[in-house]
C-alpha cells in the first residue's frame, strides 16, 4: 500500500474516531465509564510511526480535541504530542511492538490523561471525590479504551505489516 | 537511544513542543480564550460539526419515530401504511410546535426581563467525557458573547460560557462544581447557594446548600437564582428532590433535579447583557 494510502486509511479511523467520541448518544459510555477514542488510536498509530511522525500526528489530534472538548484551554495540544513522543519511543527503545504492549500502553496513558485532566480542572474537588472518580470513572474508562485499542492495534499492524519505520 | 538525543529529529520535536505549550498555556492563563491553534481548529471544523449535528438530529428524530412507530404497529398491524404516514405528519407537526414554543418561552423570558439580551446558539458537539454534561456551541467572540455570560434554554438555567473561540464557544453545566450561584427556594425565599459535585452528577443533580437550620424547603419546591454574583435573579434552576444536614449539623442542604436535561440540549440562549451585569465579578476577571 502506498504511503499515501496509509494516511488516507488514518485520517478515515481518526474522524471515526472524533464522531464516535463526540456525539450526544455516547454510544460506549457504560456507568460512568466513557472511552477516549482519539487518545487510544492515537498510542496504537505511534507504536507504528517514528517519533516525529507520532508527535505531528500528537499535535494535530491535540488541537482537535481542544477544539470539541470542554475542558481544555490548551491541555490535550500539550498532553497528546507528549503520549504520541512517548509511546513511539517507548514502542522503539524499550517495548516490544506487540498486543499486550498496546493494551499496557492505552491503559497508563489513559489513567494518567484523566487524573491529570481532572486535578488540573477541577481542583477544588475533594481528596475523596477525586478518588471516586478515579477509581469510577478513570479506570473503568481507561480499560474500555484499551479493549477498542487493541482491536485497532490489530488492523494497524495488518496494513503496517512491512512498513515499519526503519531504525 | 543517546544519538536519537542529539538528532536533529530530537530538537525539532522539543522546539514545536515548547512553542506549542507556551502558546497554549499563556492563553489559557490570558482570559480563558482558546488557543490560536483551536480557535482555527474550531473554525475549520464547525461548517462539518453544524452539518453532523443536522444528521444527529435526523437520526434521534428516526429513532425516537421508529419506536414509537412499532407500538403502534404492534397495536394496529393492518393500519400500519397509514400510521407511518400519519407519524410523518406528527414527527413534521411536533418539530414545528416545539420551535414555537422554543421561541415563545423565549419570549416569555424576554418580557419578563426586558433589560435581557439574548443571542441564540446551537450545540454542535457534547462531550462525553465531561463528567458535568459539558457541551460546545456555535458562537463565539464574533456573535459578541463573553467568558462567563450565562446560558439558559427554554426549561430553565444551563449553566455559563467557560471558554472562548471566534466562532465557537463551550459550556460548564451547573452540575459541575466551578459553578457555584446564589439561589432562592420559590416558595419560602429561603436563600443558599447552588453548586455541583463529582457525586451528584452521576444521577443529573446539584446541590443547594448553606441554607438556614430555621428554613421551611420542601421536597418538590423550585429553585431560581437570586441574583447574587454574575447571575441574574429569577432564572429557574430546578425542583427540590432530596433535604439533609450537613455533617456537623449547621445548615440544611437540598439537592435539586435542574429543570434543564443537558444530555438533549440543541439550542440555548446566551445572555450577553443584564442589568447589574458586572456588578460582583470573581477575582482575576476584567
Amino acid at each position: 500500500m502506498p504511503k499515501k494510502s496509509y494516511i488516507a486509511v488514518n485520517v478515515i479511523i481518526a474522524v471515526l474516531c472524533f464522531v464516535l467520541q463526540y456525539n450526544r448518544f455516547n454510544l460506549f459510555k457504560f456507568m460512568n465509564a466513557s472511552p477516549m477514542f482519539p487518545l487510544g488510536f492515537l498510542i496504537i498509530l505511534s507504536m507504528f510511526l517514528s517519533e516525529l511522525s507520532s508527535f505531528v500526528w500528537g499535535v494535530l489530534f491535540g488541537i482537535i480535541v481542544d477544539s470539541f472538548s470542554t475542558t481544555a484551554l490548551g491541555f490535550n495540544s500539550i498532553i497528546f504530542p507528549l503520549f504520541a513522543f512517548l509511546v513511539s519511543f517507548i514502542v522503539h527503545y524499550l517495548f516490544n511492538n506487540n498486543i499486550m504492549s498496546s493494551a499496557v500502553l492505552t491503559v497508563s496513558c489513559c489513567l494518567v490523561y484523566f487524573t491529570v485532566r481532572f486535578l488540573i480542572f477541577f481542583p477544588s474537588v475533594s481528596a475523596k471525590d477525586t478518588l471516586s472518580y478515579i477509581i469510577r470513572a478513570a479506570i473503568p474508562s481507561a480499560i474500555i479504551t484499551a479493549v477498542f485499542s487493541v482491536l485497532l492495534y490489530l488492523f494497524e499492524k495488518k496494513i503496517f505489516k512491512n512498513q515499519m519505520a526503519p531504525r | 537511544m543517546r544519538f536519537f538525543f542529539r538528532s536533529r529529529q530530537f530538537r525539532i520535536i522539543i522546539t514545536v513542543f515548547l512553542v506549542v505549550a507556551i502558546i497554549s498555556l499563556s492563553f489559557a492563563f490570558v482570559g480563558s480564550r482558546m488557543t490560536p491553534f483551536t480557535d482555527v481548529a474550531g473554525i475549520i471544523t464547525a461548517p462539518f460539526r453544524n452539518a453532523y449535528t443536522v444528521i444527529e438530529s435526523e437520526i434521534s428524530d428516526f429513532v425516537t419515530a421508529y419506536r414509537s412507530g412499532n407500538e403502534l404497529m404492534i397495536k394496529n398491524s393492518e393500519l400500519s401504511s397509514e400510521i407511518n404516514e400519519l407519524r410523518e405528519k406528527v414527527a413534521e407537526y411536533d418539530k414545528t410546535k416545539s420551535e414555537n414554543e422554543f421561541y415563545k418561552k423565549y419570549l416569555g423570558i424576554k418580557e419578563e426581563n426586558p433589560d435581557f439580551k439574548f443571542t441564540p446558539a446551537t450545540v454542535i458537539s457534547h462531550d462525553g467525557l465531561d463528567q458535568f454534561g459539558g457541551f460546545t456551541i456555535n458562537k463565539g467572540s464574533a456573535s459578541n458573547i463573553k467568558v462567563r455570560d450565562i446560558v439558559i434554554s427554554d426549561e430553565g438555567l444551563v449553566g455559563i460560557v467557560s471558554e472562548l473561540g471566534t466562532t465557537t464557544a463551550k459550556i460548564t453545566t451547573v452540575l459541575s462544581p466551578e459553578v457555584t450561584l446564589g439561589a432562592l427556594d420559590g416558595r419560602t425565599n429561603d436563600s443558599g447557594i447552588v453548586s455541583g459535585n463529582i457525586q451528584l452528577s452521576e444521577d443529573n443533580l446539584c446541590r443547594f446548600s448553606n441554607l438556614s437550620r430555621s428554613c421551611s424547603v420542601a421536597i418538590g419546591d423550585y429553585v431560581v437564582s437570586s441574583g447574587e454574583g454574575i447571575f441574574p435573579d429569577g432564572i429557574l434552576i430546578g425542583t427540590v428532590s432530596n433535604i439533609g444536614s450537613d455533617k456537623y449539623n449547621n445548615s440544611i442542604y437540598a439537592d435539586i433535579v435542574p429543570f434543564v436535561n443537558f444530555k438533549e440540549l440543541r439550542n440555548v440562549m446566551i445572555i450577553t447583557d443584564f442589568n447589574g451585569k458586572g456588578g460582583l465579578t470573581p477575582a482575576g476577571d476584567k
